[in-house]
């Protein structure tokens, strides 16, 4: 029997929460970021410029989400157990970020063989992202949580991201353990190889979807266990880090339960940054996943390529002025046209090469140009792709956390299995918000 | 008898109230990285103070407010070079031994000259 609630109580209760959403929520509009907040430094202390990360940045998460302390030559290191001792207050505030945002206006003209040309403009809520992460109060434990409300501009609330983590040894010798749902490639890596930049948009090596259905920028389910070394001052920075995950279904989406695909996919990356804000990463996936070919056809077949992916990634900050960026990536997948047949390949190779120019704090013009070529063997042969970018960014406030972007970008190329040539020309002004 | 909406919300106020109250125990000053920031009058000090204010706008204050730091004046010198040679050893400190030591420069002199300031106001 359902409860009978009489409404004068409920009026005031839903007042009364009301009030208090808007009090809060007015509280956090004047509010930094949540690890901003935490030890009340400006978002350019972890970030060029956000959502960039600098060396810092990079070091942070490495050690479980604590502030990488001062490593002076001729003392001792400090523990993690006391960087866990020394940290402020846990409070909801300096552990959650309710609105990470992204508001923008965009044009884009797209144009397909065959078909007729596309324009299209728009403004659009790009992105509304809550965070939750930190540690656990006078414990090594940390937790990292990413809840997507809105995604590239069509409301689908998503749980991107849900980790738990362990770290231990000290700020010159640390090393942490993981698990649950993590973000293969995102903030990961030095510079040269995060997938977050100065553009609206990552390398294509990074968002550019295979043949096989497989993207690097993704969120799978695993455990990753990493290990850094830093020397006095923060000179030189090693660090080793390995994902066993799930691996993703035949569509390219993570495997978030229980599957049929009992095998594990295997990411390992190895960083060093050799100079201040300089570093050069290599990393390596090996994998498997299901594959439909000619779907909805009578010779649709299903079979499980591996993936393989390989690369080199470097940057070098010149004079804290100029970021000079570039990076490598080579695909093979297993690839197969008609059941029964010899397997081959899909094979891929991805060059970009980027210059930010930090014209001064808080503001940054930046170029890329990148160029994806393709082929599948059996098929249409050698297909290239082609990407010009431009942007600059603009801090709009002292602290960082509003962030003006203007771009522009121009993509052409054929498809690696139809060789059909389409284009894109995309412009957007955004603004992202950072509360 | 309340509904479940109801009783979220009073446990949603009772858990704002607890955070309020936990932030305004923890005492401790913030200045907002947003707010216009204090400049200090360099016009008339030795040449190596002016370069130290520059470069403590730059390097401190890309990750500090520095209106935090101009108005922590009461540190004696070897408190201020502890702070400053510990920093030089951060990830993100990008300053070398030289600037530092302007930069310590600069501080000691913003932080004697603030309290040659209060003496005058107190013996007015």
């Amino acid at each position: 029997m359902p409860l009978r609630v009489s409404s004068r109580p409920r009026f005031i209760a839903r007042f009364a929460l009301g009030l208090w959403l808007l009090a809060f929520c007015t509280a956090r509009i004047q509010a930094l970021p949540l690890f901003a907040r935490r030890y009340n430094l400006k978002c350019s202390a972890c970030h060029t410029i956000v959502p960039v990360l600098n060396e810092q940045g990079y070091l942070f998460k490495r050690l479980g989400y604590h502030l990488p302390p001062a490593l002076a030559s001729g003392q001792a290191a400090p523990t993690l157990s006391y960087l866990v001792s020394k940290e402020p207050q846990w409070t909801l505030m300096n552990n959650v970020a309710a609105a990470i945002t992204d508001f923008g206006f965009q044009t884009e003209r797209t144009t397909q063989e065959g078909q007729g040309p596309l324009s299209t403009a728009a403004f659009q809520v790009n992105a509304w992202n809550s965070y939750a992460a930190g540690w656990i109060p006078d414990t090594k434990f940390f937790y990292f949580g990413e809840f997507d409300i809105v995604s590239n501009g069509s409301t689908s609330p998503n749980l991107e991201q849900a980790f738990f983590g362990y770290s231990g040894g000290n700020a010159s010798s640390s090393w942490y353990v993981a698990g649950g749902r993590e973000s293969l490639q995102i903030a990961e890596g030095t510079r040269a190889a995060q997938i977050y930049s100065l553009m609206p948009a990552s390398p294509l090596l990074f968002e550019t979807t295979s043949p096989t259905n497989f993207i690097f920028d993704q969120s799978p389910v695993g455990l990753d266990a990493g290990y850094t070394w830093a020397s006095n001052g923060y000179r030189h920075v090693f660090a080793a880090t390995a994902k066993v995950t799930n691996g993703d279904n035949a569509d390219g989406t993570e495997i978030l339960g229980p599957s049929a695909k009992n095998s594990k996919d295997v990411w390992v990356d190895v960083d060093w940054w050799y100079a201040p804000e300089s570093g050069i990463t290599i990393l390596d996936y090996y994998g498997t996943k299901d594959q439909m070919q000619n779907s909805g056809l009578s010779n649709q077949f299903t079979y499980r390529p591996a993936i393989r992916r390989q690369g080199v990634f470097a940057n070098y900050m010149y004079k804290y002025k100029i970021d000079f960026l570039g990076g490598y990536l080579h695909n093979q997948d297993d690839w197969q046209y008609v059941a029964g047949t010899p397997a081959g390949y899909f094979r891929a190779n991805d060059f970009f090469g980027e210059a930010d120019y930090y014209i001064k704090p808080g503001l940054a013009f930046a170029a890329r140009y990148d160029l994806l070529s393709q082929h599948i063997d059996g098929g249409v042969g050698n297909e290239s792709m082609a990407d010009w970018t431009a942007a600059v960014n603009k801090n709009l406030t002292r602290s960082g956390n509003i962030v003006a972007r203007i771009s522009g970008s121009y993509l052409a190329g054929r498809d690696p299995a139809t060789a059909l040539k389409s284009t894109d020309r995309l412009f957007q002004a955004d603004i992202m918000f950072n509360f | 008898m309340l509904s479940r909406w109801s009783l979220a919300a009073l446990v949603g106020i009772g858990a704002a109230t607890l955070t309020s109250a936990q932030s305004s125990q923890s005492g401790s000053a913030t200045y907002s990285h947003n707010a216009p920031e204090f400049k200090v009058d360099t016009s008339n000090a030795p040449a190596d103070v002016q370069e130290g204010y520059r470069l403590f706008r730059a390097k401190c204050g890309e990750c500090h407010s520095p209106n935090r730091l101009l108005t922590k004046t009461n540190l004696s010198p070897d408190e201020w070079a502890d702070i400053v040679f510990r920093m030089q050893d951060m990830a993100s400190s990008h300053t070398s031994e030289g600037q530092s030591k302007a930069i310590l420069n600069f501080v000691i002199w913003n932080d004697q000259r603030a309290k040659r300031k209060g003496q005058q106001n107190e013996n007015r």
